[in-house]
């Protein structure tokens, strides 16, 4: 038998193998690792100007901080790089940026992260930074996916972003669309920006990271690879100490960061980022290699079923909203009984209870009641839609009379895309739409780039709105104004008047109510919509580690810290 | 010889030039675009973005420039700087052209998902990582399969024989989507001997290289079996045995030999679907290969992406394959190319 004696000497070397790799090297100093909001692949940018998705914003606020800061649980605007102020007509923002933040590069020879000196002295953090960004967001030559949130609001911006790259005159239009923007540095330290409209939003709008300073010398000297690891300078509370792509990012502390405005100093000497998709974050958790983990809706029941589990779990409410939108423009849901109708015969609760199971909150309203100038739903319990099968049925009762047809006759599909969790709520909804209405609504599953594609040709497609700036000015005006998006069907002059008085009203109280009036039509006199619920952020955290929950997406970390 | 290779040669790029043909049809045809949002972008906007990325052409001219980057050299001056529009993945640098040019060829172009990353760059980052797992994974399949596979052949119908090839009928019906999360739930997580996920030492590419391997060794053991088998029965294994060679020669010289043609006719595929990444597993344990790129690519119509690694794969493959086929004359003499 000896090829059998050679096979199990193979086996017992193996076996050896992995023993000795047991043991894990200790780490120096306080090191967190963490896949929250990472998601399996590559971080797609880390320039300002460029990001538009949450791993990128995340890891963005961290090493440059914006002028204004969002607080992560209260949501309110805070100093960040700057404190401002406002000219009495509401116009002028005039920010006095913290004088003498360094600029500064992580040495992966000396393993130490330096300032960047010019002429022997260290290089700080100046107005022409900040102003640097704008322009470059708003560039047409830079093409960023996010100027044109940034374009509106700034006088001259809509200008500038629109321009056509293949006129005869661009680079002399382009010049002066630039010379002519509301952006203006007075001195080092000072920065003074015009906007178009005096709205209580545009505070929102400059705690946005397009609004951050960028390392302009070094843009213009490396181009696209300013962002690598080996190239990119920050002044936030973290440096960049390694970018492995597709694998995860490395912060190391700023210690030349001490602390500006609500923005501290880290405590935390590291922070490893890890793309990880969410289904293996858990056992990376469970192996101790990840102690902050997103939890995959599937875990949940498990996780709810473990007193040692659900103790470190924790759902906290999310940026985004749910819902289900129906084509204005075809029979029959251009008319407001029947899209009323299959928004009350949903059962919100029944499906986050038993469908979501990770703690969302019913929403009845669209806008997320965190929101600055936000109505909450619960002020305003007789206007909005809520789960009552009586009244849905004498909805579609009243429309069918009219029409002479029976509800067999209303046939339509329900478009969303791909995933086990859209999946489940769309055959709930189907079932409900079913049993309450006996209408037969087919469900169609498309991969994101198709749904995205077909979404506007669709009788009913799934949706979620997720906030770029946490006004309800992002909600109502931004996604359901007639200008913003005509391919959306939703065209309703009393609305658009309603929420461009909203934007400018002189006080939150006011806002509120403007936006309220708003949202009826919206979710029930027009009805174009039916809000489902508000998502949450939930995850799992290791024992020792000190932690915010935020709300708005992004985590602060530098207000993170690992005890013993 | 030499002149079967030149032809296989020319026939590899027919076949390659077709499929970037189909591919990029393809990719162009299905419904959806890199720059659609939830929300709608501006026209003006948009239109900026596809002319920076070269997408408001007419398509044969977007073809023509992409594979002109990508397959015709070019010789730059000093002042060259790379951009997201222009990285070559061969950069020889020589005065040949005058001082401080440089001879670039294989341009993939931009990635449309990431706004500063090339095509180029992903592929130098992950292609590594790739052939890396996918050379180890290919010695587990075939470290652990010829020898099973042998010995069940020398032992035909007894114990070894159906326990061998009952753990290969195991090993081949349980796909890496199923063993590679039982593996790492064993190891990383209840044993906690091996990390969970991510790439860097030898530690972390034992499971994944396992779970891709196991697989493969199943049918590497069966092939191994079953050819092994056949070649055993031939007269010149009998006429070896009758000039009184002893067994182990027999076996290793005379039969091993010639029963491994059918195995190395899938070794060709199969170390191009192993080098060229694997999705499933690289999901799983966190690797940053070119299999999630891929992958991501379609998702994401990230079209220079979706090209490049669908260049890439194709190219590993007919490689792989015209390698088996100078591999069939090194085994069996009565081959010959003519």
């Amino acid at each position: 038998m000896r090829f059998n004696t050679r096979f199990f000497v193979l086996v017992l070397t193996l076996a050896a193998l992995f023993v000795s790799l047991g043991a894990v090297a200790a780490q120096d100093g306080k090191v967190l690792y963490t896949s929250r909001q990472m998601g399996p692949d590559d971080v797609p940018t880390l320039d300002p100007s460029q990001a538009s998705d949450v791993p990128s914003v995340q890891i963005i606020v961290e090493i440059f901080p914006e002028l204004i800061r969002l607080h992560e649980e209260s949501v309110l605007t805070e100093p960040g790089m700057a404190t401002w102020t406002v000219s009495d007509d509401g116009l002028v923002y005039t920010f006095s940026i913290q004088p003498e933040v360094p600029w500064v590069k992580y040495n992966a020879d000396s393993g130490a992260v330096e300032q960047v000196m010019v002429d022997g002295a260290p290089r700080y953090v100046q107005a022409q930074d900040f102003a640097y960004t704008m322009v470059r967001t708003l560039d047409p030559n830079v093409a960023s996916d996010y100027g044109y949130v940034l374009a509106p609001w700034v006088v001259g911006g809509s200008e500038l972003n629109s321009l056509d790259t293949e006129s005869a005159t661009y680079e002399a239009d382009r010049q002066a669309a630039i010379d002519a923007l509301g952006i203006n540095v007075v001195d080092d330290y000072t920065l003074e920006v015009t906007v178009t409209k005096a709205s209580a939003a545009v505070q929102s709008i400059f705690a946005m990271w397009i609004t951050t300073a960028t390392p302009g010398w070094l843009i213009d000297e490396l181009g696209d690879v300013w962002i690598e690891s080996e190239n990119i300078v920050t002044y936030g509370p973290f440096a960049v100490k390694s970018w492995d792509h597709g694998a995860g990012i490395t912060l190391v502390k700023n210690p030349f960061f001490a602390g500006v405005g609500a923005v501290p100093a880290a405590k935390l000497d590291e922070v490893v980022f890890q793309f990880l998709d969410p289904a293996a974050q858990f056992p990376a958790y469970e192996a101790g290699t990840l102690q902050v983990a997103e939890v995959d809706g599937t875990m949940i029941p498990r996780i709810k079923a473990d007193p040692a589990l659900s103790a470190h779990y924790y759902a906290a409410p999310g940026s985004c909203t749910y819902y289900y939108g129906f084509n204005q423009t075809r029979e029959p849901f251009n008319d407001a009984r029947v899209v009323r109708a299959f928004s009350a015969a949903l059962d919100r609760q029944a499906i986050v209870d038993a469908v979501t199971q990770a703690g969302e909150l019913p929403a009845y309203m669209f806008v997320l009641p965190s929101m600055a100038a936000a109505p909450k739903q619960e002020d305003y319990p007789d206007q909005t839609i809520k789960f009552d099968p009586e009244y849905a049925k004498a909805q579609l009762q009243e429309y069918l009379d009219e029409k002479g047809i029976t509800a067999a006759d209303i046939t339509g599909t329900l478009l969303h895309n791909n995933s086990t969790a859209h999946a489940a709520i769309a055959q709930a909804a189907q079932a409900m739409w079913a049993d309450t209405l006996g209408v037969n609504i087919q469900i169609s599953a498309q991969d994101f780039g198709v749904y995205l594609d077909q979404r506007r040709d669709a009788d009913i497609y799934r949706a979620g709105w997720c906030f770029d700036y946490p006004d309800a000015n992002n909600w109502y005006y931004d996604v359901f104004h007639s200008s913003v998006d005509p391919d959306n069907h939703f065209n309703n002059a009393e609305y658009d008047a309603l929420v461009e008085a909203a934007a400018v009203a002189p006080t939150v109280e006011e806002r509120v109510a403007l936006y309220a009036q708003a949202d009826a039509i919206l979710t029930n006199t027009a009805a174009s919509i039916a809000p489902i619920y508000y998502y949450v952020t939930d995850d799992i955290t290791a024992d020792g580690v000190e932690r915010t929950h935020s709300v708005i997406g992004r985590e602060y970390y530098e207000k993170w810290d690992l005890a013993g | 010889m030499g002149r079967f290779i030149a032809r296989r040669i020319l026939w590899m790029l027919v076949v390659l030039f077709a499929i970037s043909v189909v591919t990029f049809a393809l990719m162009r045809l299905v419904p959806g675009g890199p720059f659609n949002t939830e929300r709608g972008i501006p026209e003006a906007v948009k239109r900026n973005l596809e002319r920076r990325y070269n997408m408001d052409a007419p398509i044969v001219v977007q073809y023509l420039d992409y594979m002109g980057g990508l397959v015709i050299p070019r010789v730059t001056d000093p002042e060259w700087k790379q951009s997201q529009q222009e990285h070559y993945l061969i950069n020889i640098e020589t005065p040949f052209f005058g001082a401080g040019t440089a001879l670039r060829w294989m341009n993939f172009g931009p990635s449309l998902n990431s706004p500063n990353r090339t095509v180029t760059s992903i592929i130098e980052d992950s292609l590594p990582i790739s052939f890396e797992l996918g050379a180890a994974a290919l010695i587990i399949a075939l470290m652990i399969g010829i020898p099973v596979g042998t010995i069940a052949a020398l032992r035909q119908n007894t114990i070894v024989d159906y326990m061998s090839m009952a753990i290969a009928v195991t090993g081949v019906s349980i796909p890496s989507i199923v063993s590679a999360p039982l593996l790492k739930y064993i190891f990383a997580v209840q044993l906690k001997v091996l990390p969970p996920n991510g790439w860097g030492g030898i530690e972390y590419v034992i499971l994944p290289a396992f779970a891709l391997g196991f697989i493969q060794s199943a049918l590497i053991a069966r092939l191994t079996r079953a050819s092994l088998l056949q070649v055993l029965r031939e007269d010149y294994i009998r006429t070896a045995r009758a000039k009184g060679l002893s067994e182990r020669v027999v076996i290793s010289i005379h039969a091993l030999k010639n029963s491994l043609i059918p195995v190395v006719t899938v070794i060709g595929p199969l170390a191009a679907a192993l080098l060229t990444g694997t999705f499933v597993v690289e999901t799983i344990f966190g690797i940053p290969g070119l299999g999630r790129s891929f992958v991501a690519s379609i998702g994401n119509r990230d079209y220079p992406l979706i090209m490049g690694t669908v260049l890439l794969f194709a190219s590993f493959v007919v490689i792989g394959n015209l390698l088996v086929d100078i591999a069939y004359a090194a085994l069996d003499p009565r081959i010959r190319y003519d």
